[in-house]
């Protein structure tokens, strides 16, 4: 009865997401795999995507990957394509009350021009002025840029990160708590051109990380600059830390404190070998304990091919799920924390198995897409072998990638971890439309309180899909003061008290918001839990790096309050009266003010 | 006007009814391009047998039903599922009472993750005959739906068919594991693994059962032994989907899977076929001496390798695989051409590096192994083996104090590394040069081994880092504890230096720093 009121619910509503990209003028950035019809894994895996505020004029910018010219091409011409990566500036359009997002190509005047085969995008403020850095993650050599604050950037890449590997994801996190970002960096495979494999049917197809010799991943500590405005120094911490002693096919990685001792561990996604659960042991020691955790395998035993990952509360009871895309016929699994980092793969019981069995997914992020209070997930999918590829798909017979292209999936979550697929006619088309998409990154690129996408494809142009969530749900948003460093930020978890009152009356004229609130108010106020945690982050997913702000729906409840808890300053409880602000509160590195 | 449209809908009703009648139309006809020759023209040849029998109009539903599901096999084999399902569909229909159709009906339509389709077709199949396979199936796709009552009812089927199946008893273990009942999950999982211990994967979920009951040295044990073996139920009706095949390919890739699984044997009776197909697959024979040296069969292994060889003189792989036979083998001369060809090639072969470093060493060249060593360290710094090969080298050189300095820059970066650790212990207890002797610090490192493993080995080095440190009477005490234990060639001495060492100070150890 009850999921039957939820669908007539989804049914009635407006789809969740629009696809804005021709209007906000991404049509023109295609990613360049540079495959030329030739069956390689290297031409098939990127790219990501990343949504950061490069400017501090409070919205959501984008920098996306470019690929070009595969690295093992060495007698193919070189301007082919310049590969690095782009910047796109966010420059809202305003007509009326209408704001549309609008993003200008700022690439060459930020002075990230750069070449390379571009993969992955990972963010931080590591040099704490508050003025998001940028790496770029390669086959062949990554970039790491510190952001000027001026609208510009410098390179910084530390030697460790210029060695010709395959970075498929990094994450920039406060490893030993001393208030500034290290960072760890995945590792794929050995980028060997020219690996010849074969399908089931004797078909050649795609090749597996099988075929190829893994690569261990590596941790870099921030030893800071040596000087006011200088260049922070990194000491490769990959040897004693003991996590370069453990090669995996990694693609892709989170931070979170699992076990809830205030340090950050670390999760690792490998493509068909064990995941990875750095237990921060302090002092800059790493322990692996992902088989006695229980996130290393799927529940029978198996290790899968693990791709995209994601970190969040499902449940509400105050640790952090963890959630890994994977290879069709395994389908996704969900490790839900049952305290003390000791999780279990409830994939099957949170009704997220079987729905994801016919897909290969890549990026992944928690949303409260429909601001009810709980976190919703976005999956994005395609193939990666010619024998999983769907036949329905139009294709370009000289681009066999084009036949990987797969529909993205959004479920919903039910409360308590229990999700079900939204069809595309409520998710919203655009992202039903089969795609060959790898990475995901998520944030509120219109700044209207709910979470957009930005989906990274491999055969074309980049997605930006604009939610729409009901225009009734009361949200309210935490982000960090401009100029504020991101250490603190990140270390820090923004609490919702539940102090859930009778749904608030309508008081909106806006004809979406009066059909919600109608086909909503046969709902049950379900349980919500005592407190709405999010963690911010900037890491996860896959190749990408998300709006570190953070967004709490309340549906039609009310709460009154909002808790900033974590590191070493005191909680900040901000509190006010009915209806809720939807609006964001920014969060300062002295206080919070609304 | 009106005329010409009523003459076109005509046409098109007698183009439809036309196509209707056309055996092969209905035939799936998948694009073969890129298949290897002999699978393309298997399948080719196929089809146009069963489009032949679809024309014969004498032909009984009987042998119609045998066409459809014969080619629906091929396809099957080769994992061309959409095809698959239409023809056993086809053979379904024709033969309600076969078991074979609707069966491998479903497992075609799990194999494309049509979960919905699959589960109508294996009940199907089920109220035809009692079958455990499907019985199986129906248990593991509850399992991924999470529907765990309907997966341990279906596993409870299966058992009363079959007792003690081992797959039937993973699904219930998992069930229960599902469930949460965790001392459920334990016996359904221990019993599994008593009726067929091979189904190693099993250690998996069995670990976090005891890890649910709270007992996490178990559960640790348990993980030790975690495999990629799954349970598999005596499936008659796939496994003869094998000997559909043809053609070099498919054995191939499905001997890479079994290896992948640990599965040796398996690995090697699918090279064989693929060795069949195409005598001279160099990749094939690559393969098979991979397989049989795992098991065991080191001659099979040298004649497969050296007949890849003869096939492809350059094929590095083969090359090292042999050299590394050789070298186990105790044939160090004959490894060594292999493995340096090897590293002429790629020099940054870590394992050809270090392979070539232990072959020079095992004929006494330790100094021409120690460039290799370092080759190896070089690319890999983390690389255990390749260090702790250095450093005996060095040993072997005489240059001992290069050598304890290599063993603490490992150490820094390896502290976890018993090897290594245990070897700087020894140096530090017992070098000939006194003066390079460090008793306490010997002492911490030879403790933390033997804390770690409690051997023989660990136990002598500690004792004489006991006595270097002035401690007599504990390295004493070891020592005597220790003498039943190690080889009767060394009995003599350590009883010896126990009773030296009880004598009380001074009491450092005379015995020479050898590995």
């Amino acid at each position: 009865m009850f999921s039957v009121m939820l669908a007539s619910v989804v049914a009635s509503a407006q789809p969740l997401f629009r696809d804005a990209s021709e209007a906000a003028g991404l049509a023109s950035f295609a990613y360049d795999n540079g495959a030329r019809g030739r069956l390689e894994l290297l031409a098939i895996m990127g790219p990501g995507a990343a949504l950061f505020d490069y400017d501090g004029d409070g919205d959501l910018d984008l920098f996306l990957p470019q690929g070009g010219t595969l690295p093992s091409d060495t007698d193919a011409a070189t301007a082919a394509s310049s590969g690095g990566g782009r910047l796109l500036r966010n420059d809202p359009q305003t007509s009326g009350a209408e704001v549309s997002v609008r993003f200008v190509d700022v690439t060459a005047r930020a002075g990230l021009a750069a070449g390379g085969y571009g993969v992955a995008a990972a963010v931080g403020d590591y040099d704490g002025d508050g003025a998001p850095d940028l790496l770029l993650g390669t086959i062949g050599g990554d970039r790491l840029w510190r952001n000027r604050g001026d609208g510009s950037f410098v390179e910084e890449t530390p030697e460790p990160l210029r060695h010709a590997g395959w970075t498929s994801g990094a994450s920039f996190f406060d490893a030993d708590q001393d208030g500034d970002l290290d960072l760890y960096v995945v590792d794929y495979v050995e980028p060997v051109a020219g690996v010849h494999c074969f399908a089931e049917s004797s078909r050649p197809d795609y090749c597996g990380p099988a075929a190829y010799k893994p690569l261990p991943d590596r941790l870099l500590r921030n030893d800071g600059a040596a000087s006011a405005g200088g260049p922070v120094r990194w000491t490769d911490l990959s040897g004693s830390s003991g996590i370069a002693r453990a090669g995996g096919p990694g693609l892709g990685v989170i931070a979170s404190d699992v076990d809830a001792d205030g340090k950050l561990d670390l999760f690792v996604a490998n493509d068909g070998q064990p995941n990875f659960l750095w237990r921060n042991g302090g002092g800059g020691r790493f322990a692996d304990e992902g088989l006695l955790s229980g996130v290393a395998l799927a529940r029978e035993g198996l290790p899968r091919a693990g791709m995209g990952v994601e970190a969040g509360d499902l449940d509400g009871d105050g640790d952090e799920e963890l959630f890994v895309t994977n290879l069709s016929g395994e389908g996704n699994t969900l490790y839900v924390n049952g305290g003390e980092a000791l999780f279990e793969d409830r994939t099957a019981e949170a009704g997220l198995a079987a729905p994801s069995r016919p897909w290969t997914g890549f990026g992944a992020a928690f949303v409260d897409a429909d601001l009810d209070g709980w976190l919703d997930l976005l999956v994005v999918n395609g193939a990666v072998r010619l024998a999983q590829a769907s036949s329905a798909s139009a294709t370009d017979a000289a681009r066999p990638e084009t036949q990987l292209r797969q529909p993205a999936q959004l479920y919903r979550n039910r409360g308590g971890a229990r999700f079900e697929l939204m069809s595309s006619a409520a998710a919203g088309g655009a992202i039903a439309e089969p795609r060959v998409t790898r990475g995901l990154a998520v944030g509120d690129v219109d700044d209207d309180g709910d979470v957009d996408a930005v989906a990274a494809l491999n055969d074309g142009a980049p997605r930006l899909w604009l939610a729409g969530a009901n225009p009734a749900a009361g949200w309210v948003g935490v982000a960090p003061c401009p100029g504020a460093p991101d250490a603190p930020w990140l270390a820090r978890t923004v609490e919702v008290a539940a102090e859930w009152g009778p749904p608030s009356p309508a008081r909106t004229t806006d004809p979406g918001a009066q059909e919600w609130l109608a086909s909503a108010a046969g709902l049950p106020l379900s349980a919500l839990p005592a407190h709405l945690r999010r963690r911010p982050h900037r890491d996860g997913s896959y190749a990408s790096a998300r709006d570190p702000r953070v967004v709490i729906g309340f549906g039609r409840r009310r709460a009154r309050a909002v808790e900033l808890r974590g590191g070493a300053a005191s909680v900040r409880t901000l509190r006010w009266l009915d209806p809720a602000p939807r609006s964001y509160l920014l969060w300062c590195p002295e206080g919070a003010s609304r | 006007m009106k005329v010409c449209r009523v003459l076109l809908v005509s046409l098109l009703f007698a183009t439809a009814s036309f196509a209707a009648e056309d055996p092969a139309a209905k035939v799936p006809s998948p694009d073969l391009a890129g298949l290897e020759p002999a699978v393309a023209a298997q399948l080719q040849a196929g089809r146009e047998a069963l489009v032949a029998r679809l024309a014969d109009k004498a032909a009984k539903p009987d042998e119609l039903a045998e066409a459809w599901g014969g080619q629906g096999q091929l396809y099957h084999a080769y994992g061309l599922f959409d095809a698959a399902v239409v023809c056993y569909r086809e053979a379904a229909a024709l033969q309600p009472k076969e078991l074979r159709w609707p069966y491998l009906l479903g497992q075609a339509e799990r194999a494309r993750s049509e979960l919905a389709a699959a589960r109508v077709a294996l009940q199907t199949a089920l109220a035809i005959a009692p079958y455990p396979p499907a019985l199986v199936a129906l248990g593991e796709m509850d399992l991924a739906e999470g529907d765990s009552t309907g997966a341990a009812e279906a596993a409870q089927r299966a058992l009363a068919l079959v007792p003690k199946d081992a797959a039937a008893l993973a699904v219930l273990g998992q069930a229960k594991l599902s469930q949460r009942d965790f001392k459920g999950a334990a016996e359904a999982l221990e019993a599994a693994l008593v009726a067929l211990p091979q189904a190693d994967r099993l250690h998996y979920p069995l670990a976090l059962a005891y890890r649910g009951l709270g007992d996490e040295e178990r559960a640790k044990q348990e993980l030790a032994r975690v495999g990629r073996t799954g349970a598999r139920t005596a499936d008659p009706l796939l496994e003869e989907l094998d000997a559909a095949r043809t053609g070099e390919l498919a054995p191939l890739l499905r001997a890479r899977r079994a290896a992948a699984a640990g599965d040796w044997k398996s690995a090697a009776a699918e090279l064989r076929r693929a060795l069949a197909a195409n005598p001279k697959s160099v990749r094939a024979n690559v393969d098979l001496g991979a397989a049989l040296a795992n098991l065991g069969d080191a001659s099979g292994a040298r004649a497969a390798l050296e007949a890849a060889l003869a096939g492809e003189p350059s094929n590095m792989t083969a090359h090292f695989n042999l050299g590394v036979l050789l070298l186990g083998a105790g044939d160090a001369a004959a490894a060594l051409p292999h493995l340096e060809a090897v590293v002429a090639a790629k020099a940054d072969d870590v394992d050809a590096q270090r392979s070539l470093g232990d072959a020079l060493l095992a004929l006494g060249r330790p100094a021409d192994a120690l460039p290799h060593y370092r080759a190896a360290i070089a690319a890999a710094d983390l690389d255990e083996p390749s260090r702790f090969g250095e450093a005996v080298a060095l040993l072997r050189m005489g240059k001992l104090a290069e050598a304890r300095d290599r063993l603490e820059k490992a150490y820094q970066v390896m502290p976890e590394q018993g090897r290594l650790t245990h070897l700087l212990a020894r140096l530090l207890a017992a070098d000939p040069d006194l003066s390079r002797r460090n008793g306490a610090r010997a002492v911490e490192l030879a403790n933390a081994v033997w804390q770690a493993q409690p051997d023989a080995a660990h136990g002598r080095t500690l004792a004489l880092a006991l006595a270097e440190a002035g401690r007599c009477a504990d390295a004493a005490k070891l020592a005597t504890a220790l003498a039943d234990k190690v080889a009767p060639e060394e009995r003599g001495e350590l009883e010896a230096a126990a009773k030296s060492w009880a004598a009380g100070p001074p009491c450092r150890p005379a015995a020479p720093a050898q590995p």
